[in-house]
């Protein structure tokens, strides 16, 4: 299934309380959230500002391939079934193909 | 045959006729039927007490066109669709960054970028980074891809191999190659 339409905010929200990525504000307009597995640092997402707009499927792919998440999983992050917790776990499964 | 204004009910010949019209009423679908009896006045009479109903042609016709309209309809649909689907698409160019908007760091070459257009934006994307800049224009998208740039090299580069998985040690890689601190 393709990632749903979301708002810009909608994203933001889940990826700030869910991910719960280190946050760093460097030049650009948005901020980055680093995503660390254990000590290691697994990724990087762009934060969406918090917009009522709806995301660019182009950009929300982004934000899923940043996260290491499919799209069925993406949609499972911000539509509520998947908790942080699960989130982690999820990436602990996918360990091996991204530390 | 024709009748009067007033034809007597107790005429053999006009209670026929009456009974012939019952049948051609019967055969006409309910969705053509009119208000008024115009479809019943084309009982024809060949020979003396025999009538044959028949459905008035221009029936037939209306019930084509209709038919032929749902049809059209249908298509103007499916096309209106296909244009929608179509506009909402990007086109896609291709461009080059030569330069960085800081006097701390230059670029050693020229980096490939991808650029997609929308109505409303548009994005340049480095995808060997998984980095994309976004903007109104294109300029505005590149020149946020210049800084996005910026901000992974300096999250990256004072940071062990030890301490970044797979893909932020490729990305530091490919960004020692392509980018130098101005001393």
């Amino acid at each position: 299934m393709p990632i749903t339409d979301y708002t810009e905010g909608n994203i933001r929200n889940k990826i700030i309380n869910k991910v719960n990525p280190k946050i760093r504000k460097g030049r650009s307009k948005h901020s980055k959230g680093l995503v660390y597995l254990g000590e290691k640092l697994v990724s990087k997402v762009k934060i969406p500002n918090n917009h009522d707009r709806i995301m660019k499927p182009k950009k929300s792919q982004f934000i899923a391939l940043a996260l290491k998440l499919d799209d069925d999983e993406f949609n499972s992050l911000i539509d509520c079934p998947m908790t942080g917790p699960k989130y982690y776990q999820l990436l602990e499964e996918k360990k091996l193909n991204i530390v | 045959m024709a009748f009067s204004n007033y034809p007597d009910p107790l005429d053999p010949d006009y209670q026929r006729h009456q009974q012939a019209i019952s049948e051609v009423e019967k055969r006409i679908p309910s969705y053509l039927k009119q208000p008024s009896s115009r479809q019943t006045q084309h009982v024809e009479m060949y020979t003396p007490g025999e009538y044959t109903a028949i459905i008035p042609p221009q029936n037939r016709d209306i019930n084509k066109l209709k038919v032929e309209l749902i049809s059209v309809k249908r298509e103007v649909m499916e096309l209106k669709a296909r244009v929608d689907n179509l506009t909402q698409q990007p086109a896609f160019v291709t461009s080059k960054i030569h330069s960085l908007p800081s006097e701390e760091y230059e670029l050693k070459a020229p980096i490939d970028v991808i650029i997609e257009i929308y109505s409303d934006e548009a994005l340049a994307v480095i995808p060997e980074l998984e980095l994309y800049g976004e903007g109104r224009t294109e300029m505005d998208a590149l020149s946020d891809l210049k800084l996005e740039l910026i901000d992974l090299y300096e999250n990256l580069v004072d940071m062990s191999d030890d301490e970044l998985g797979d893909s932020p040690r490729e990305w530091k890689k490919t960004l020692q190659l392509l980018v130098v601190k101005c001393q």
